[in-house]
Formats: structure tokens, sequence, C-alpha cells
């Protein structure tokens, strides 16, 4: 009975998993409603036949593939049809706008004045009076454009110049070259070695993280040492 | 592109087992029910001496025995069980001549039989 337990717990187990990676990454973070029902339906299905025995394991994994089919199937419709998407999701609802805090909006969303606050103070704002607008959103999270004077500065709004963004992407991680992404560097293990054998560096393996950008900064931290910021002599395109 | 070909593999797998249900269980149901069904007049007929209806009622057992590997695929253990002490009990009553548990049982087993087929059933009732 005990190994019964395990096979099938690592089954189900193994097919949730599995599930879960072809339903897409929004299933773990933030979820529409339909998307937040069927995660709720799969977790219960996985577990009943996980432990009751007498349930053969078709009994949970044809409910399980059955839901990620329709779920594929409505995703897929959604991405077409706005109509649908309204209907299954909802609509953005603006709780306050210039005018102040829309109390016939608040009401549709059964919300009350404690809720906004929290949401507000969660979005990092404490002051009603900085806000031109908040907006509840279709997956429940509250969106906040602050106006113009308290929005934070950027570089642009005082006027100065600063270096183009870019991408670092790790190149190194625990001692293993990521080879995908030398590729898109259109870099090698020589090349790197050839860069940083000036600070220590005989091995790949001696590194435990390594990120480079397109402007040849390069992020560099040894097993049992400090990070250390480096410039290289290289330019990417990406 | 990679996902709609996986759904279409799930689909179609769904689909194969509905199918492989319909087809396989469906018919060991049936055989099994068309079986007891004939076996059973002969309980109302043979009131004095049902022993030599003992090979039949073994010939019902073995078939079952043999075909619950596909059977537990999709129905309870418990069910399946259900069925199993049915045609055991059966077997025995049959074998020791003690007809009126063998009647009994033989028309237990004719209910669970029908009710194991209702359940395979695609209808509104199974659905709800």
């Amino acid at each position: 009975m005990t190994f019964t337990l395990i096979a099938r717990s690592i089954i189900i187990y193994c097919i949730v998993l599995f599930l879960l990676r072809i339903m897409g990454k929004r299933q773990i973070g933030e979820m529409q409603p339909y998307e937040f029902v069927i995660t709720l339906i799969i977790a219960d299905l996985a577990t009943v036949p996980m432990s009751d025995t007498a349930l053969p394991l078709m009994h949970g994994i044809i409910p399980l593939l059955t839901l990620v089919c329709v779920h594929y199937v409505f995703t897929f419709i959604e991405r077409k049809s706005v109509a649908l998407r309204k209907i299954l999701n909802g609509k953005p609802i603006i709780l306050i706008d210039p005018a102040g805090v829309n109390y016939n909006n608040l009401k549709l969303c059964n919300m009350n004045f404690n809720d906004l606050q929290e949401s507000l103070r969660t979005a990092g704002y404490f002051n009603l009076d900085e806000i031109l607008y908040a907006i509840i959103q279709t997956n429940g999270t509250l969106t906040v454009l602050p106006k113009a004077e308290f929005a934070p500065l950027t570089a642009s709004s005082i006027g100065k110049s600063i270096e183009p963004s870019s991408l670092p992407i790790i190149m190194v991680a625990e001692g293993k070259l990521m080879e995908e992404n030398t590729k898109l560097a259109q870099i090698d293990e020589k090349f790197l070695l050839n860069n940083l054998k000036d600070y220590g560096v005989k091995k790949i393996k001696d590194i435990l993280l390594l990120t480079l950008n397109s402007e040849g900064k390069v992020y560099m931290q040894k097993y049992n040492s400090k990070a250390v910021i480096l410039d290289i002599n290289y330019h990417g395109e990406w | 592109m990679k996902k709609a070909i996986i759904i279409l593999v799930i689909a179609i797998f769904l689909l194969s087992l509905g199918i492989f249900e319909v087809i396989s269980v469906g018919n060991i149901l049936d055989t099994i029910k068309i079986s007891v069904d004939e076996i059973a007049p002969k309980y109302e007929d043979s009131k004095d001496d049902i022993t030599y209806l003992a090979d039949d009622v073994k010939k019902i057992g073995d078939y079952w025995k043999s075909n619950e590997y596909a059977l537990c695929l999709i129905f309870n253990n418990k069910d399946l069980s259900l069925t199993t002490d049915s045609i055991n009990r059966l077997f025995a009553f049959t074998k020791n001549n003690d007809y009126n548990n063998a009647y009994a049982e033989i028309q237990q087993l004719k209910s669970i039989v029908d009710k194991n087929s209702d359940i395979m059933g695609f209808n509104f009732q199974n659905v709800m």
C-alpha cells in the first residue's frame, strides 16, 4: 500500500507540474478569474486520487487533462474575442480619478474605504492627493498613476542624459557555462577566460555567477568570494 | 504552436480513452450481463439440484477475473469488489447446493451487473 501511495503521489505530482507548465507562468503569478478557478480545482482534483487507492488514478487524471484542454480553448478564444474577454475577465474599474474617489465603482468592486486604503498603501501610496488615477485590474491588483508632481523622477524629466540601459544575461551559473546565452552574446569560454584571467579566474568552474550586458559590464562572483563589477572590452547586440 | 500540439495530443488521448472504454470495457460488461441473464432462469428451473450450474458460474468468474485489469482503470475498486465477491459467493452457494442463498445471490448479482452498465453510460443522469 505504501509503495502504491508513493507511486500515485509521484504520478499525480508530475502530471500537475506538467499541466501548470503548459498553462503558463500566469498560473503562479497574477491570475484572471477563470485561471484562478482552474488552479483551485486542479489542486483539489490532484489530492483526492493521490490518497484514495480505491479510486482509479484515471478518475483524477482525466478531469485534470480535460480542464487543461478547456483552459487552452478559453485562452485561445479570449485572445481572439474582446466580448468573451469581457465576460470571462470583466474589465478594469477606475476607483480614483481626477475628481476623487469614484464611490459607485468602489461599491461595484465590493470594496470599502479601508480596503482601498490598504491596496493603495501596498502600492506605495499613502496620500490620496498624490493620486491621479487608481484602477483595479481584472486580476484584482490595484495600479496607480500618480500626479505628475508626485511621480518618481526620471533622467529625462530633469534633462539629464544617461547611458542606455542594457539587459544583463547570465553567462555562467554555478560553475557552468550557459551555452545558449553565450551564443546569443557571440562569445565563448575562451573569450571569458581571457578577459577574466587578471581577476584570478583560471577555469569557468571557479565562477559562481557571471552576468554580462551589451555594454561590457560584468557582474562576477567566484565561490566563497565577494562579487565584483568589471568592465571588459565588449559590445553586444541584444 | 508547441502548446497547441500538446493540447491536441491530450485531447486525442482523452478521446481514445473514451472510445477504448466504450468498446473494450463496454464489451466486458455486456458479456457478463448476458452470461448472468442466461444463467439466472436456470436457478428458477432447478430447485432440487443446482450443483451442475457451478461450472457456468466458474466460467463467469474466470472471465471477470481475466478482464479486471481493464476494468480497474475505470471502476472504483470497491465497485469492482462487489461484483467479484458476489460471483464468489454465488459459486460457493451453488457448489454446496444451497438453493435459497444461491437464488438470492443471483438476483443480487444481476442488479450489480445492471448497475455497472448504468454507471458506464454517458447520459444526463450520470452527468448530473
